[in-house]
C-alpha cells in the first residue's frame, strides 16, 4: 500500500440500494477501532455533495434506480464509484428477481468492485485504497 | 478602588482583525472545488436522492415544525380550535360568560 498516495482525506458517501445490510455492517466494521479507517482520513459523510467516493451496496431495486442516478449526478467530480458485495456486482441470489434493475454498473459507471457476501473489512479497505489510487490518477490527468 | 480593565476598544485593531479574517476566509474558499457542473443535479439540493421540489413548495411552515407539540397537546387544542369560530358574536358571548363567572366567583369569595 503506497502511503504516498494518501495526500488528502477521502470522504465517502455510502448508498444502500436494497442491500440485506450484510455489506453495510462490514463497512461499519472497517471504521471500528480494530481496522480504524479514519486514521487515514477516510470517513463516511452524510451527503454526496461532500464525497469523493460513492460506496454502493445492494442489487438496485426498481424504486432506487432514479435515486441512484440522481445521487451519482450530485456527487462532484472527480469521483470514484465502489461496489461492495456480490449483489451490486452481479445480483447474487437475487439476480432473477422481478424487482431489480441492477447490477449497479447497468445504472452508473463503476470503478472498483469488492466481491464477497459480504466482503471482509480487509477487502473493503483494499478496495478503498484502489479507489484512492484511481482518484489520484484522475486528479493528475485532470490537472495535466 | 477601580476594577481592572480586561477589555479595550480600538477601532483600528478591530478593522485589521476583520481584514485578516476576510483574507483567511477568501483563501479557504478559493481552495474549494469550483468545477461543478451548472444547471445539473450537482447544483440541486440533496434530499436523500429524492427529486427536490420547486422552490415554492419547499417552504416548511412553523405549523409543520410544531407537529409533535400539537399532537401531544391535541386534547387541549381540538376543543380550543373548535371554540375559535371566527364569528365576533361568539367571542362576545365568551367574554360575557367569563365576566359573569368571574363576577360570581368574586361575589362568592367575598361571602366566605
Amino acid at each position: 500500500m503506497g502511503m504516498n498516495s494518501f495526500k488528502r482525506a477521502l470522504w465517502v458517501y455510502h448508498l444502500n440500494t436494497g442491500s440485506c445490510n450484510g455489506c453495510d455492517i462490514e463497512i461499519v466494521a472497517a471504521l471500528t477501532p480494530r481496522y480504524d479507517l479514519e486514521r487515514f482520513g477516510i470517513k463516511l459523510v452524510g451527503s454526496p455533495r461532500h464525497a469523493d467516493v460513492l460506496l454502493v451496496t445492494g442489487p438496485v431495486t426498481r424504486q432506487m434506480e432514479p435515486r441512484v442516478r440522481r445521487i451519482y449526478a450530485q456527487t462532484p467530480d472527480p469521483k470514484v464509484v465502489m461496489v461492495i458485495g456480490n449483489c451490486g456486482a452481479e445480483g447474487d441470489v437475487f439476480h432473477e428477481s422481478y424487482n431489480l434493475v441492477g447490477p449497479i454498473d447497468q445504472i452508473i459507471p463503476v470503478d472498483v468492485y469488492v466481491l464477497g457476501c459480504p466482503p471482509r473489512p480487509e477487502a473493503v479497505i483494499d478496495g478503498v485504497v484502489k479507489a484512492w489510487l484511481k482518484l489520484e490518477g484522475a486528479v493528475k490527468v485532470k490537472a495535466a | 478602588m477601580s476594577t481592572p480593565v480586561l477589555t479595550f476598544w480600538a477601532p483600528i485593531v478591530c478593522l485589521v482583525a476583520l481584514l485578516i479574517v476576510l483574507v483567511v476566509a477568501y483563501g479557504y474558499r478559493s481552495r474549494g472545488q469550483g468545477k461543478y457542473k451548472e444547471n445539473t443535479d450537482q447544483t440541486q439540493i440533496f434530499l436523500s436522492g429524492e427529486n427536490a421540489p420547486d422552490e415554492s413548495q419547499r417552504h416548511i411552515r412553523s405549523h409543520n415544525m410544531y407537529w409533535g407539540f400539537f399532537e401531544a397537546m391535541k386534547r387541549y387544542y381540538d376543543p380550543a380550535v373548535r371554540a375559535h369560530t371566527g364569528i365576533v358574536n361568539d367571542y362576545l358571548i365568551w367574554l360575557l360568560a367569563l365576566a359573569a363567572a368571574t363576577a360570581i366567583a368574586i361575589f362568592l369569595a367575598d361571602l366566605v
